[in-house]
């Protein structure tokens, strides 16, 4: 504990290293709402430069312009809400990134946010459209699709999305 | 002995004890491609390392493909194999979901056709707003859509229903049947002692009681008995000490109110019980209770709110203290929302299912009580309504109970 007060100011921030070695120092309180670095802390594993080598650093700009909003006082729930609706307005590339940097650094609320981000982006659209969006090739014969298409046709009836957003 | 009749066109029914299953062609058609659909399936591609969604671990992937609502299964699963063995059918996707720790709202709704009487159980995803249906309710072919009782065990996401009347010869059913969602089937269980119809039920410490109703000989019931679900058995409990058919009930503080409601011509106030399973007894109800219990109910904050029957009126809430019901601040019952209507709740929110299907999703929040000498108002109430598809508009509500899954 005496140890802990001698330097206050150092304790209280973290240096995060992206994957291409850019560095970002954040307020202690601010980054332990990932679990992973929470348990770094509490190890006292975070003396120096926590390494996030999955992490690039564009993800992780938007990481911690996620959780500095979430741990603002100042904001109430309303200015959040819409914080996390403009958030997630991204290509999906980068959602997927910071879906994988979510998972790693254990924040449930971005990882939450973002995955109801990805199915939004599938809700409504055609399999074609699916496939290009999260470029997934289709393993199917052209007469397996035909007939998993056939068992419900009017499922592809409609007003169906085309769009790639 | 009665047996219940299941039509052909009906989904796959378990009939308690016995092995043998009726196949729908539906499910025969699924049986017949179960290559697709063949688990083994799932562990080959896996081992392939094809992933659900190329760049994401496929737990995190899971973690959004679980999110996609079901009207929105039967594209998805043309994607590719995986999706296919994923969305194919919704006893797996609700599975997948318990496995990974989902634990959202449905609201299931007992409805029937306007013009046909067809029974169907909708259900409506209450963060996706979004609708499904789920195989048919094994029953009689002619039973009255209302005068069932349905007993929802919401955090398993299990569901009874029991009772009811078969309309062609106006006569109280004793028949008990089971759904499950993560297996997306009913199940016929065990019969009640006594055929009853438009009688009170409620769930208290995981027991079913079922109490009153109308008889065989159409006379009302005092008659109570319990299902312990895991052994499968009715036995009686004490009688009621009234005999009365119920209009609504709930339960609160671990015991069962039934109350049979103000009827025409509203010369008699109506009768109210309670019934205490520590003691097995029964005692009258306050009366200012069962004076203003005018609607459907649910309990939340450990309350009992009361949606009135009559349309755009205010919500209440009972205050115990005085035996007197407060009005809830906000709106009333939004316009859309017409008889008539069924109710649950879930977290923090009632659900209020209407004519055609239309929800109204009152958000209620506790008030803090800055004069404590005031009670009034202690809670406030901000609805949403989300407007049913127009395929559900020849539908009438006639119970409805939220499932977690």
């Amino acid at each position: 504990m005496a140890e802990a007060a001698s330097s206050t100011i150092e304790k209280n921030n973290l240096t995060l290293k992206s994957s291409y070695g850019d560095e970002f120092v954040l307020e202690e309180s601010i980054a332990i709402q990932s679990v992973t670095i929470k348990n770094m802390v509490e190890d006292g594993c975070s003396s120096s430069v926590i390494p996030l080598s999955k992490v690039d650093t564009g993800t992780l700009i938007k990481v911690i312009e996620y959780m500095k909003m979430h741990s603002s006082t100042s904001s109430n729930e309303e200015e959040i809400q819409n914080f996390d609706k403009e958030f997630v307005r991204i290509s999906i590339k980068t959602i997927l990134n910071i879906l994988e940097a979510a998972n790693f650094l254990d924040i449930r609320s971005l990882l939450d946010l973002c995955a109801e981000a990805v199915a939004n982006r599938i809700k409504n659209k055609t399999p074609e459209v699916v496939r290009k969006i999260f470029n997934i090739t289709s393993d199917f014969t052209p007469e397996e699709e035909a007939e998993i298409r056939n068992e419900t046709p009017w499922a592809f009836e409609g007003d169906l999305d085309h769009s790639l957003d | 002995m009665q047996r219940v009749r299941v039509s052909s066109h009906q989904a796959p029914v378990h009939k308690l004890g016995d092995s043998q299953m009726t196949l729908s062609p539906k499910f025969r058609l699924a049986a017949k491609q179960s290559d697709l659909l063949d688990p083994s399936l799932e562990l080959e591609l896996w081992q392939r390392g094809e992933p659900l969604i190329p760049g994401l671990p496929d737990d995190v992937a899971l973690n959004c493909l679980l999110r996609i609502p079901v009207d929105n299964h039967m594209t998805c699963r043309v994607v590719c194999k995986r999706w296919y063995l994923l969305f194919g059918t919704k006893d797996r996707f609700f599975c997948r979901r318990k496995e990974l720790g989902f634990h959202d709202p449905w609201f299931f709704v007992f409805s029937f056709h306007k013009s046909t009487g067809k029974i169907q159980w909708n259900v409506f995803d209450l963060n996706n707003f979004a609708w499904h249906t789920i195989p048919a309710m094994p029953c009689k072919e002619k039973v009255c859509p209302d005068g069932f009782g349905c007993i929802a065990f919401p955090h398993e996401g299990v569901l009874y229903v029991c009772g009811g009347v078969a309309s062609d010869v106006d006569c109280p059913l004793n028949s008990v049947v089971k759904y499950e969602v993560r297996r997306n089937r009913w199940t016929v269980m065990t019969k009640m002692i006594t055929a009853r119809s438009f009688f009170a039920s409620g769930v208290i410490d995981g027991m079913i009681y079922v109490v009153g109703g109308n008889s065989t000989d159409l006379f009302e019931l005092n008659s109570a008995e319990v299902l312990d679900p895991n052994r499968g058995i009715w036995r009686s409990v004490s009688n009621m000490g009234t005999k009365m058919a119920a209009y609504d009930s709930a339960v609160l503080n671990g015991k069962l109110l039934v109350t049979e409601g103000w009827f025409w011509p509203f010369y008699v106030f109506p009768r109210g019980q309670i019934y205490d399973p520590q003691t097995d007894n029964w005692e009258n109800m306050a009366s200012g209770l069962r004076e203003g219990w005018t609607g459907s109910s649910v309990v939340l904050y450990g309350r009992l709110f009361v949606v009135s029957e009559h349309e755009r009126t205010k919500l209440k809430v009972y205050d115990s203290e005085t035996d007197s019901w407060d009005t809830v601040e906000g709106h009333p019952l939004p316009e859309q929302i017409c008889k008539p209507f069924s109710v649950d709740c879930c977290d923090n929110r009632i659900v209020v299912v209407g004519r055609n299907l239309h929800v109204a999703v009152g958000h209620i929040k506790s008030l803090q009580q800055k004069n404590t000498s005031s009670k009034r108002c202690s809670f406030a109430v901000c609805w949403q309504v989300v407007e049913a598809p127009e395929s559900l508009s020849d539908f009438t509500p006639s119970s409805a109970q939220v499932l977690f899954a």
